[in-house]
């Protein structure tokens, strides 16, 4: 639900990078905790960026997931899945990873 | 042949007899609008042209931006901002209402409502005698600090005001974007069921204060109030919890404290900086 929010913001910051040149790919992190389908961030991107320079760039998401510290048990690893919760005690985990929400790079021509 | 005046790979004039010289060794910029799903030769030097550009930036880093400046606003004037966030439904409004009607006597309060369509909110609010200005977001799902920010300033807040702004209903996307505030408020109703935090954890790890709402409802359901308690702090044990019921206005006290002591804090320390 939020990834129409988050291709808008991303086509916003990189348009404000790269102003007129035109973008042929950009990699981003996307930390699980956020939840993020990667499937329907490419699908809203594509539909804010057409028509712009950034119309024909592919979007490679690159997908970081959770570890940290157990802030029950004190617990430390990684976590499947996009809830950071511990393994062993089920209380919140501080992330350490998983968070991200960050542009990589892109190649433009 | 190519695509922009149909001559053929080595033509030198079209059968219209214009003459001209672009041969297919040059590089023909991109100036002119068309795809490449021609073949124009070898794309090479398109290859060879582009360059990776290392960015490194959080994608939020504008609206990010433009929050902080929000806040530095709010600082110079004394005042304060609480982002009201909650699904819809569970009594966001109500709980204003309650705030406005105790507190504004206090302090003055003052109002942004956002919602995707009519000024129905804000009329409610009006009606306390604030001043209240209503965000319609349209297709957008959660107010950003550019909108946030453009209505603080049409808004005119007095100095030493506590402004609520009372968010998009919706349990997801306002837990990404800042828009200034001093601290988020969740407001989430016991009849919503108590695994919504474990559903939506993003929003509950992001909310300072938690505003358990319609509590008169709970001998109606079948679970207590410890069972969202205990979801609630599993995804953020640092989650300060009031349980009320806005309608009844059962428990609210404690929440106003907290709100005129938050207040009065982050005022004293903004006046002080």
């Amino acid at each position: 639900m939020h990834e129409l929010a988050l291709a808008e913001s991303l086509f916003d910051l990189v348009v404000e990078k790269t102003e007129t040149s035109k973008v042929r790919r950009i990699r981003i992190e996307v930390g699980r905790s956020l939840a993020v389908v990667p499937d329907a961030l490419r699908f809203c991107f594509e539909i804010v960026s057409k028509g712009s320079s950034l119309e024909d760039a592919t979007l490679e998401i690159l997908e970081i997931p959770i570890s940290g510290r157990c802030s029950g048990c004190g617990w430390e690893g990684s976590v499947e899945g996009s809830l950071p919760l511990c393994p062993r005690c089920s209380c919140a985990v501080e992330l350490r990873s998983g968070g991200e929400l960050r542009v990589r790079d892109v190649e433009v021509i | 042949m190519c695509a922009v005046c149909g001559c053929g790979p080595h033509a030198s004039s079209l059968e219209g007899g214009h003459v001209h010289d672009h041969g297919h060794a040059h590089a023909h910029g991109h100036d002119h609008a068309h795809d490449h799903a021609h073949a124009h030769g070898s794309h090479d030097e398109h290859e060879e042209a582009s360059r990776l550009l290392r960015l490194e930036a959080d994608l939020l880093s504008r609206n990010d931006r433009i929050a902080q400046e929000n806040r530095d606003f709010l600082a110079r004037i004394g005042s304060v901002a609480f982002n009201l966030i909650g699904g819809p439904g569970s009594g966001k409004t109500s709980l204003l209402e309650r705030t406005i009607r105790t507190l504004g006597r206090e302090m003055p309060i003052a109002v942004l409502e956002g919602d995707q369509e009519t000024d129905l909110d804000a009329e409610r609010i009006r009606m306390t005698g604030v001043p209240v200005l209503q965000i319609n977001t349209g297709s957008g799902c959660h107010l950003n600090a550019e909108m946030v920010g453009r209505s603080l300033r049409r808004l005119e807040p007095r100095p030493g005001s506590v402004v609520f702004v009372e968010n998009v209903g919706n349990l997801v996307c306002p837990a990404l974007f800042d828009v200034g505030e001093h601290a988020k408020i969740l407001v989430a109703s016991v009849t919503e069921g108590p695994e919504k935090p474990l559903k939506y954890p993003q929003i509950f790890r992001e909310a300072h204060v938690l505003v358990l709402n319609k509590t008169d409802l709970l001998p109606h359901l079948d679970v207590g109030l410890h069972a969202y308690v205990e979801n609630a702090r599993r995804v953020n044990p640092d989650l300060r919890i009031f349980s009320v019921s806005c309608t009844k206005g059962i428990g609210l006290r404690p929440f106003f404290d907290w709100i005129v002591a938050t207040a009065r804090a982050e005022t004293a320390a903004a006046r002080g900086g």
